[in-house]
């Protein structure tokens, strides 16, 4: 009997050892499947948020013209060009088919309008039950940006590689750029990067290369060929005042429901804009409106004042 | 141990049977034989059952010694006592690997919940409420899906003008462009109207287009300041901007309003806005998604709005010559009269049709030897 149970006690020993390591490595099995999907889950959230934090902007072209000289203060210029450009807050808004948006001229009207919610616009023949629909205007963006041109400076890229130590290619740099046939002058100083294969050159006098327009190709000669580089004036922009708001609209309402009728658009805009202005229908002064009745037209919401 | 008494019949005891008499009656032997009968019955129940047992337990052996069998083949042929040693070290192997994919895991889940904060923060439509508010108005004005997007920028250009030079901006570009096309201009200076005066002179100058570099792309990388809160939503209350800013540190330096220590407070510029950075960690978070906050200030509670401050740099900018339309840069001029009646000349010659120009809206010069700054601002005029 003693040598049964011992045997009995050993192989139960053995079963749980090895339901142990079973189980163990169902978990751990488990484990890695859990682990393979949280990479891929984590590799997503990086791929989406390299693309966000990030603001590329087009900037709308503009026209200038001289205005006024201004004193200097110091002997000593240094031939820069100091820029501080403000950005003026356009909100763009989606005005779709059959809306439109109307602005009072007092905010108190604007609100009681949209108390009122529903409204019945007469139109010719006609009428139209408007509505007052939640408006959300989005995220505006303000800034001062400030650049500093370079009138001595300049950058140059895509600049040829030559398995020439880099003394050599700053001396060939600076004898091609100290000609003022192309628009050039003395050189004051060089930084060159191979790896970049680019180039700062610091001339003595402003004014060299003034002429100079971004990426200009300016021809390099070097061992008989002709490369061409790009060139453009160093300059350097940052930002200051930044801020970034929530637009919200106290004076312009959004108003749906205004279906296509017969009339020309702008002879139902007026028509709703004269049922706005009347105390009578809750309405007041107007600014201006902007009724589409097909398809849907783009409008920019500026800052009030 | 019940049963197990219970299926033993006790015999009498040998003494009970010295008792008896020699001479038994019948029933007595009846009794007796009867007795024994069942005692054996009994007997030989056990002996079934225990027979049974036994082979069940042969059965059990022959089972756990098949399986053992298995055992040792899927452990390699180990000898019984080796093969359990081996299966703890399997067993604590896993044992390891187990705490180290946990914490690989845990690991994982900490930074995915980190990812998320931030894409949440970086959702536009999560971000819009946690902005400060500026009110917009629709004034009338359409733009189209190109230039939607577009940043409307207002420049103010101080551009460097060496000696010898003068910019003209004329009223209409037409007259601008046929100044520049002519090249050169002889100007004419005279101190009297006498055309004999031998102080007449003339100068050439020279008649050439200017163009000012503009940015026409940007690329701005935000970063939300960790540390730092934006408030907004300030009153006007007419008390020294230092004193609102010393109350609303001592308000946020307390933990019971959410605060800790402040490392740095400041306006933000002329919007009324003021910048708080804390020195620990998570506080600023904690803030913002209260969003808005009572502090009092004198006597009242005003409800301030804490919104994330973002600050931002300038990662790509693109520069195109633009044309000024209506401006000419003329070089090229002698220094041979006073400033005052050089810029008068030049401005006399340039107004007259006849000799190409027309009405001028504003003229600089710029003696030879010295040097001014030129500022060039949006274009309102005609185009």
């Amino acid at each position: 009997m003693l040598c049964l149970k011992n045997l009995t006690v050993i192989c139960f020993d053995q079963n749980c050892s090895l339901e142990e390591l079973c189980v163990l490595n169902q978990e751990n099995a488990e484990l890695k499947r859990e682990i393979e999907k949280l990479k891929e889950e984590l590799a997503e959230c990086c791929s989406a948020l390299s693309q966000d934090g990030k603001i590329k902007k087009k900037v709308a072209e503009m026209k200038v013209v001289f205005t006024n000289m201004e004193d200097t203060e110091g002997d000593f210029p240094d031939m820069n060009t100091r820029c501080v450009f403000s950005v003026t807050t356009r909100i763009p808004f989606k005005l779709n088919q059959n809306h439109a948006l109307l602005t009072l001229e007092d905010e108190e009207v604007a609100q009681r309008l949209t108390k009122m919610g529903k409204h019945t616009v007469n139109l010719d023949g006609t009428t139209a039950d408007v509505k007052v629909v939640p408006l959300t205007v989005g995220i505006g963006i303000k800034f001062e940006l400030h650049i500093t041109i370079s009138g001595k400076k300049i950058s140059v890229s895509e600049i040829p590689e030559l398995p020439i130590p880099d003394e050599w290619m700053r001396d060939k740099l600076e004898l091609n750029f100290y000609k003022s046939e192309h628009g050039g002058g003395e050189v004051e100083n060089i930084k060159y990067d191979k790896r970049s294969r680019t180039a700062v050159i610091t001339f003595t006098r402003p004014g060299a290369m003034a002429s100079i327009a971004r990426g200009t190709r300016y021809p390099f000669y070097v061992n008989g060929r002709c490369h061409r580089l790009s060139v453009s004036p160093s300059t350097d922009g940052h930002l200051e005042k930044l801020q970034l708001f929530s637009g919200i609209s106290t004076k312009t309402i959004l108003l749906k429901g205004i279906k296509e009728t017969e009339d020309d658009e702008e002879s139902v805009q007026d028509m709703i804009e004269i049922h706005f202005q009347k105390p009578s229908n809750g309405g007041g002064e107007t600014e201006n409106i902007k009724y589409v009745s097909k398809g849907a037209t783009w409008v920019c919401f500026e800052e009030d004042g | 141990m019940d049963s197990e008494e219970d299926s033993f019949v006790r015999l009498a005891s040998p003494q009970q049977r010295e008792d008896c008499s020699p001479e038994m009656s019948p029933e007595r032997a009846r009794q007796e034989i009867e007795q024994y009968k069942d005692l054996c019955r009994a007997l030989d129940q056990d002996n079934a059952m225990l027979q049974k047992d036994k082979e069940a337990v042969e059965q059990r052996l022959q089972h756990v010694k098949k399986e053992r069998e298995l055992l040792q083949k899927n452990l390699k042929q180990k000898p019984p006592k080796d093969e359990k040693v081996s299966l703890q070290v399997d067993i604590s192997i896993a044992q390891d690997e187990k705490s180290r994919l946990t914490q690989e895991k845990q690991m994982l889940e900490n930074k995915l919940e980190e990812m998320r904060k931030r894409i949440l923060w970086e959702d536009p439509m999560m971000m819009l409420h946690t902005l400060p508010e500026r009110k917009v108005v629709f004034k009338g004005l359409t733009t189209d899906k190109e230039n939607m997007d577009k940043l409307v920028l207002t420049p103010l250009v101080r551009y460097p003008l060496s000696g010898g030079s003068a910019l003209i901006t004329f009223e209409k570009a037409e007259v601008a462009q046929r100044v520049i096309e002519r090249k050169e201009h002889v100007v004419e200076l005279s101190h009297g109207e006498d055309p004999e005066d031998l102080d007449r002179c003339q100068v050439r100058v020279q008649a050439g287009p200017v163009d000012i570099l503009l940015p026409s792309a940007l690329e701005i990388g935000l970063t939300r300041g960790s540390r730092s809160i934006l408030v907004s939503g300030l009153p006007s209350l007419g008390i020294p901007e230092d004193i609102l800013l010393d109350k609303l540190e001592l308000f946020f330096s307390k933990t019971k309003n959410g605060g800790s220590e402040v490392e740095s407070r400041e306006f933000l510029d002329d919007c009324g806005q003021v910048v708080l950075t804390f020195t620990q960690d998570g506080v600023a978070e904690q803030l913002i998604t209260r969003g808005q906050v009572q502090v009092p200030i004198g006597k009242t509670k005003y409800k301030l709005k804490i919104s994330p401050y973002m600050s931002g740099d300038v990662t790509n900018l693109q520069l195109q010559p633009s044309h000024c339309t209506r401006t000419v840069l003329l070089s090229g001029i002698p220094d041979v009269l006073a400033e005052e009646p050089m810029r008068d000349a030049l401005e006399i010659h340039f107004q007259k049709d006849s000799r190409g120009g027309g009405e001028v809206d504003v003229l600089g010069y710029v003696p030879a030897g010295r040097w001014a700054v030129a500022v060039f601002r949006e274009d309102m005029g005609q185009p």
